[in-house]
């Protein structure tokens, strides 16, 4: 199955909302996506929605550190919400849910 | 010259290109199919001189690969930075450069000035969109070369990226396979007291990845018990695994509280390995082995089978994976141990199913967990979890029983 990444922009955040599956072979896509919001000049605060995400593998949870991290070196701030149980008990287990879905 | 090639010649000079790089060059290995290739197309566009230069892992710096009638760039080992010089510009730009009178203004690796190349031209080897590399002809005499002349540089630049792609591929698929043995060894050290077995499975989508396990007997008489997965997959997963899996034994020489270990590992990684991210379970088992002490980065916690009550989980906190982010609070939790007993460490690709939670995978692990002799043990789990299907991920399992 597919990842679809779709952005959306209120004032100087960016929402990126994910449909699909975050895995080995949709996720250098998600990673480039994260990355280019970050840097995006006039984009203050970047918001993944994981609503749509049916399965997350630890290549997806990497690539969301990794936006954190790029979002912390630029002082904006990076969030995860909205993960559906299946993908949240992945977070939880990887000890990362905190730091993904809290704000820095 | 050779302006205005009538086009039987053109034909010509393309089936003798056509011959190049197909059977009788599918048995050499990359240097060679390469330097082949160059000594045709030397002949073929009359040409002095003849490079390959590819990109290095850094994309930052062409690194010259194979040469004819210019054999000092790869002797010397020259690198040139993309996107300045002659070479450097057709990376960056991704298409050919033609020179007609070279000068100290239009090239920077000075074996070409050195040589007396006048005329040069030069084309990107691109794969799957992407600039790997770039081939490039020389003259010593002065020479405008033509549009065919470019377009069958490109011609052969292309055959050369797709033979380089693969045997580049197929040569870190071996690479990665000898390295990981060698790191993931099927023995295991024997150690008093303890009974071990291990399995590893490569997964169907990914092949080998950056999946280990470890045992080792420290000097205090603790003994060591790692599992991990690196993020990621192929040579780059593996050399980051082993650098990884020697690191942690050197801390654990160091200390023997696992949460101290992963914390000196953790700082170690995000300094010189900022790119990875890695799960760990690390349990030391005390000298009397009746106590085991865990801690967890990220990692799916090890279960514990004791006779005459059901497999469980041991109840750890997850800490977040190693190189996750810098200063994570790290915790052990300490577990008693009896004779009979059975650790069992695995990795996420035993349980991860797209068409589950993980709690249910775990939930179908756990009953095949048993305090029975390791090897029995290893075996039950793989089938019932693994079974006929081929994991998508990498899959390591380790068990230790305590001599009853």
């Amino acid at each position: 199955m597919d990842l679809s990444v779709s952005a959306s922009r209120s004032g100087d955040t960016t929402r990126l909302s994910l449909t699909g599956e975050v895995d080995l072979s949709t996720v250098d896509a998600l990673q480039e996506e994260i990355a280019a919001s970050v840097e995006a000049e006039d984009v203050a605060s970047l918001i993944i929605d994981l609503s749509g995400v049916t399965f997350l593998d630890s290549s997806g949870i990497s690539a969301l550190l990794k936006g954190r991290r790029l979002a912390d070196d630029r002082q904006k701030t990076f969030r995860v919400e909205a993960a559906r149980d299946m993908v949240r008990e992945v977070l939880n287990i990887t000890g990362v849910w905190e730091h993904l879905a809290g704000r820095p | 010259m050779t302006v205005g090639l009538e086009t039987s010649d053109r034909d010509e000079r393309l089936r003798r290109l056509e011959s190049v790089t197909d059977a009788g060059l599918s048995h050499l290995d990359v240097e060679h199919l390469l330097v082949e290739l160059l000594e045709r197309v030397r002949e073929i566009l009359e040409v002095d001189t003849a490079a390959v230069l590819l990109l290095d892992d850094s994309g930052q710096y062409l690194v010259a690969t194979a040469a004819r009638g210019i054999e000092a760039e790869v002797r010397q080992g020259v690198r040139l930075p993309v996107g300045q010089g002659f070479a450097g510009q057709i990376a960056s730009l991704g298409r050919p450069v033609r020179i007609e009178r070279v000068d100290q203004t239009k090239v920077v690796n000075p074996l070409l000035l050195e040589k007396g190349i006048t005329s040069l031209l030069g084309v990107p080897m691109i794969t799957s969109g992407r600039v790997v590399g770039v081939l490039h002809v020389g003259t010593l005499t002065p020479r405008a070369f033509t549009d065919d002349d470019v377009d069958l540089l490109q011609r052969v630049a292309d055959r050369a990226s797709l033979a380089t792609q693969a045997r580049v591929a197929s040569i870190d698929r071996a690479a990665t396979v000898a390295l990981q043995r060698s790191l993931v060894p099927a023995a295991l050290p024997v150690l008093a007291g303890l009974e071990v077995a291990a399995r590893y499975v490569p997964g169907a989508q990914v092949g080998v990845g950056g999946d280990w396990y470890d045992l080792f007997a420290l000097p205090s008489g603790h003994v060591g018990v790692v599992i991990g997965d690196v993020a990621g997959h192929g040579l780059r997963a593996a050399v980051v695994m082993g650098r990884i899996r020697s690191a942690l034994r050197a801390y654990a020489l160091e200390s023997d509280d696992p949460a101290d270990v992963l914390t000196r590992l953790d700082r170690k990684i995000q300094l010189f390995e900022p790119d990875a991210v890695a799960t760990v379970a690390y349990a030391v088992i005390d000298p009397s082995l009746r106590r085991l002490t865990l801690s967890v980065a990220g990692h799916p916690p090890p279960v514990l089978a004791e006779p005459d009550r059901p497999a469980r989980s041991i109840e750890v906190r997850a800490d977040p994976p190693l190189g996750a982010y810098p200063d994570a609070c790290r915790h052990n939790v300490t577990v008693p141990l009896s004779p009979g007993e059975v650790i069992f460490l695995y990795t996420d690709g035993l349980v991860e199913r797209r068409t589950r939670p993980f709690h249910e995978g775990v939930a179908a692990l756990l009953p095949a967990v048993t305090p029975e002799p390791v090897d029995q043990v290893c075996g039950r789990v793989m089938n019932a979890l693994i079974g006929d299907e081929s994991p998508a991920d990498d899959v390591a399992v380790l068990a230790i029983r305590l001599d009853g």
